[in-house]
């Protein structure tokens, strides 16, 4: 089992470092996309999950094993609510869809959230709870645990830009704590927009992405500097026997509003 | 190289798995000829030790994470005392938090640990028979009379099978992990190195994961070892070592060993000298340092006995020899150094466990042990005083400290205060959250290698509470296939696309609407739906998150090839597993919630079928509930003689179960079409 773990979180690692983007004919320039980075990177924050993964045999637990996750995420409310990826923070989907292929006996994942930290650009921390998930879109809301002493930056996704194929895109994350939450980001473009059964937006594939970690759960900007959507993991369910798989993808901004709403609304 | 060795107790369950695939293919080896024992006498060494030979299932303390976790796991051992004192190893039972024992006749009952001994991997428990009962039991033979050829017999219950008897011969009186192997050649338990303190009776006999602690047995019926290892050969620990180990736990609870603080290894092939022990090593401060003994010295004579180590097999019984040493008299060490002899006396202590236990600081996120001698020594101390953080928790306090706490770290101070033992650091912890509630920050001094940190480390427990809400999402309350373009010809519908209906939810929205299972969805609000691969099967449903719940869609439907329309109401969708209430027994050591729509069996018409019940959703490894078997996903339907609806009317059973302190709870339980009992016995031990 353990090896069988090692193997299965080596290939969530490869995942997570092998589908991104693609530098080269972009038409944001490194000087434009420095700042933009820099106007952005307050709203853009360090999320450490601390979870239990537990494998179930036919109905019978095995240990707990404990996983640490970092990965971005994006204030989109001054309370301090962050969204980020689901499927990038809860990797029991990943382990389910890689053991699902092992058909004759019944594995089953489940990660139990203990702690989920938030790390601000200002160095500020927070504990925080996951207040809502969206399974079609792979989003998770995180908010304090205890109301912040003062408004946070956050990012406006009132008016979001529209992207379309070949569309040269900003992507904007954090690092996390080995590398100093540093902040990161990426150019890249659009090479496909996903309409059905929703709209999404495709990123290439590239080796690149182990330049630039901490992208998943990030912000994505248009070469006009507004707030495209944010970098999220789009899982391909299979058809016939074809396995499950995970691609990264930009989830447009409006699609996280009506969301948001039902959070505020609590 | 490291794979090779294999303390044959078996974990469980994916340890079971592998082991079982190890034993199918097994099988297909053949062993090779030999002469056959006289099959009555192997009848009736069998009859001898088989109604004494009893299966041990252990539930075990782990420390990792900064945590303490339960796991099960099997193991043998034998009964050696007509009141129920059976002798296993150390790695089945020294960690046991619960165990039982099933006797070769079936019974099966509660056993408690006596003493534990890592050093000779050797444990002794003792059965919790009725008042006065007596066991049947086995009787040890000499082991140093056992010679290379003899037949034996190894009983036990491998991979946790019922009691079983292999048969091989002795191959090897002397087994010792060759150099051969090196760097993996040791064998330690908490930090006690067996192989430096046992030579293992090598044989043939098969053993596997689960014989750990089992008897290996001469024609005479007598146990000559007691099965630890599997490296190639199958390893037992000498009788005569492991009888007076478990005479010594049986009457002290504890092992007393003299401990002089020296190493030797075998002569140098260069040495003229062929006979002595050479000293490799003196612990600083021990009492051969103090005695005068020097690396280097070749020891000569012990109390008047000449000793003799030129080889690694002779080690483990030199080691035995000085262990056996009266402890606090002085002991006469005949030494040649620089080609001279001279005598020394060196008063032995008592040696103490290598690595004290460890315990876990659930307010730190640590798990922690007191520093040993030996331990102080090898990270070059000159003090014992301190707490040896032996493991942290990933985000608890001690991990998010900056700096944070690491494995390896020793606590010198807390707020000021020294912390000489974990006791210490239990008080002051005590103190520190006393009238307090969350976390309380502690200004900590801790040593890590040669150099003194501050941190802050902010102590106590602050649980997540993890609303486990999903966004609500618009549902209708069908099933779907999507009308691919060969089943669209199929059905004269050439160049149609949309959904068939596969299911339509009985007492729901889409029933009261009309729509029936067959019809052919092909446009929602005027909006046509372009579904026609099976890699479109979420546009519809997708569709329909996206629109409020409450509203109502008008659907156009083909039925029998005429179109129609029919209005919907789009209901919110069934709550997921996540969002329903849920019940932690600590008692019962599982976790229950609500059943949700989809746990329910439906028939193929989309009718319910009505099941009641809570849904087991997590049941803690080594907890009485999963001794008792219960599995995640079972549904309980009922706990004695009350039905259980929903996790409150658990929750009421199972405090009524607790008033009444019942020394078990049967559970009805369902579990895919078959239904079952479950006998839970808890502990009762929490207010």
């Amino acid at each position: 089992m353990n090896n069988a773990r090692s193997f299965a979180i080596a290939a969530f690692a490869l995942v997570l470092i092998a589908m991104s983007a693609r530098t080269g004919w972009a038409s944001i320039t490194p000087q434009a996309g420095r700042e933009l980075l820099a106007k952005s990177a307050p709203a853009i924050a360090s999320v450490r999950v601390t979870s239990e993964m537990v494998m179930t045999i036919e109905g019978r637990e095995d240990t707990p094993e404990e996983e640490d996750i970092e990965l971005a995420g994006c204030v989109v409310h001054p309370s301090g609510l962050i969204v980020t990826s689901l499927t990038g923070m809860d990797s029991a989907t990943f382990y389910q869809d890689l053991w699902s292929r092992f058909e004759t006996v019944d594995f089953k994942f489940r990660s139990d959230i203990r702690d989920v930290k938030v790390r601000l650009d200002d160095g500020s921390e927070f504990h925080g709870e996951v207040a809502l998930r969206d399974r079609d879109l792979d989003i998770a809301l995180i908010r304090p645990r205890a109301p912040l002493e003062k408004p946070v930056t956050a990012l406006d996704l009132s008016d979001p830009a529209g992207l379309e194929i070949l569309d040269p895109v900003l992507l904007v994350g954090r690092a996390g704590r080995q590398l100093h939450w540093t902040p990161t980001a990426h150019v890249s473009a659009v090479t496909g927009v996903l309409t059905r059964p929703r709209r999404m937006y495709l990123l290439p594939g590239s080796e690149d992405w182990s330049l630039a970690p901490g992208l998943l759960g990030g912000a994505a900007f248009s070469a006009e500097g507004k707030l495209a959507g944010v970098v999220v993991i789009r899982r391909l369910q299979p058809i016939g026997k074809e396995p499950a798989e995970s691609i990264f993808v930009i989830l447009p901004a409006r699609e996280i509003q009506p969301v948001l709403s039902q959070v505020l609304k609590d | 190289m490291s794979s090779v060795v294999v303390f044959p107790s078996v974990r469980r369950p994916a340890a079971v798995v592998a082991a079982v695939l190890l034993l199918l293919t097994s099988v297909l080896a053949s062993s090779p000829g030999r002469t056959e024992p006289d099959p009555a006498r192997v009848q009736a060494a069998i009859a001898r030790v088989l109604p004494a030979l009893v299966r041990i299932r252990v539930v075990t303390s782990e420390f990792r994470d900064g945590r303490e976790v339960k796991t099960e796991s099997a193991g043998s051992g034998v009964i050696i005392r007509d009141d129920g004192y059976a002798i296993t190893n150390h790695h089945v039972a020294g960690d046991a938090k619960v165990l039982f024992v099933t006797l070769a006749d079936k019974t099966e009952m509660e056993a408690e640990l006596v003493g534990t001994d890592p050093l000779a991997d050797i444990a002794v428990i003792r059965l919790k028979g009725k008042p006065g009962q007596k066991f049947p039991v086995a009787v040890f033979g000499d082991s140093s009379k056992v010679r290379v050829g003899d037949d034996v017999l190894a009983m036990g219950s491998p991979v946790a099978l019922s009691q079983s008897v292999t048969s091989g011969i002795v191959s090897n009186t002397q087994m010792i992990l060759p150099d051969f192997w090196w760097p993996f050649n040791r064998l330690t338990l908490e930090g006690e190195d067996v192989g430096s303190m046992v030579r293992w009776i090598g044989h043939d006999a098969l053993i596997r994961g689960g014989n750990s602690g089992g008897p290996l047995v001469n024609l005479d019926g007598e146990i000559i070892g007691i099965n630890e290892v599997e490296v190639g050969l199958s390893g037992a620990i000498p009788s005569n070592l492991a009888r007076s180990v478990a005479a010594e736990l049986i009457e002290r609870g504890a092992v007393r060993r003299s401990w002089l603080g020296l190493d030797v290894q075998p002569m140098l092939k260069s040495s003229p000298v062929k006979d002595g022990a050479l000293v490799a090593s003196v612990i600083e401060g021990s009492p051969a340092e103090q005695a005068g003994i020097r690396s280097g010295d070749i020891i000569l004579k012990v109390n008047g006995e000449p000793v003799s180590v030129r080889f690694g097999e002779e080690v483990p019984l030199f080691n035995q020899m000085l262990a056996a040493l009266p402890v606090g008299q002085p002991a006469r060490f005949v030494l040649l150094r620089d080609g001279k002899e001279q005598t020394v006396e060196a008063v032995p202590v008592e040696r103490e466990r290598a690595q004290p236990r460890q315990r876990e600081m659930r307010d730190w996120g640590m798990t922690v042990r007191d520093i040993s001698l030996l331990m102080a020594r090898e990270l070059q101390r000159d003090s014992r005083d301190g707490v040896y953080v032996a493991t942290v928790a990933s985000g608890g306090p001690a991990d998010d400290a900056k700096p944070p706490l690491r494995a390896g770290d020793i606590i010198v101070a807390v707020g000021g205060e020294p912390v000489r033992s974990v006791a210490d650091l239990i008080r002051s912890t005590e103190s520190l959250l006393k009238g307090k509630e969350g976390r309380v920050p502690a200004l900590v001094e801790f040593e890590r290698k040669t150099e003194r940190y501050l941190t802050v480390v902010r102590v106590g427990q602050d649980p997540l509470r993890d609303p486990g809400l999903e966004a609500a999402k618009a549902w209708l309350p069908v099933g779907t296939q999507v009308l691919t373009a060969d089943v669209a010809q199929a059905l004269g519908l050439t160049g149609v696309k949309g959904f068939r209906v596969t299911e339509v939810f009985k007492g729901k929205s889409a029933e009261k609407a009309g729509l029936k299972v067959g019809d052919i969805i092909t446009s929602l609000d005027g909006e046509p739906i372009e579904a026609s691969q099976p890699q479109d099967f979420e546009m519809l449903a997708a569709l329909v998150r996206q629109k409020p719940i409450g509203s109502t869609a008008e659907l156009t439907v083909l039925r029998e090839g005429k179109p129609m329309n029919l209005v919907v109401e789009l209901e919110a969708s069934p709550k997921l597993p996540r969002e329903m209430k849920r019940y932690r027994s600590e008692d019962f050591e599982f976790t229950a919630r609500n059943i949700t729509f989809g746990d329910r069996p439906r028939t193929p018409s989309g009718g319910e079928k009505p099941v009641e019940g809570v849904v087991v959703e997590s049941v803690t490894e080594g907890g009485w509930a999963a001794v008792a078997r219960l599995a995640v996903g079972d549904i309980i339907t009922r706990v004695g003689d009350a039905a259980v609806t929903d996790v409150e009317q658990l929750r009421q059973a199972l405090e009524k179960a607790r008033e009444s302190r019942a020394s078990s709870v049967v559970f009805l339980v369902r579990r895919g079409i078959r239904q079952l009992f479950v006998e839970i016995q808890p502990a009762w031990t929490s207010p």
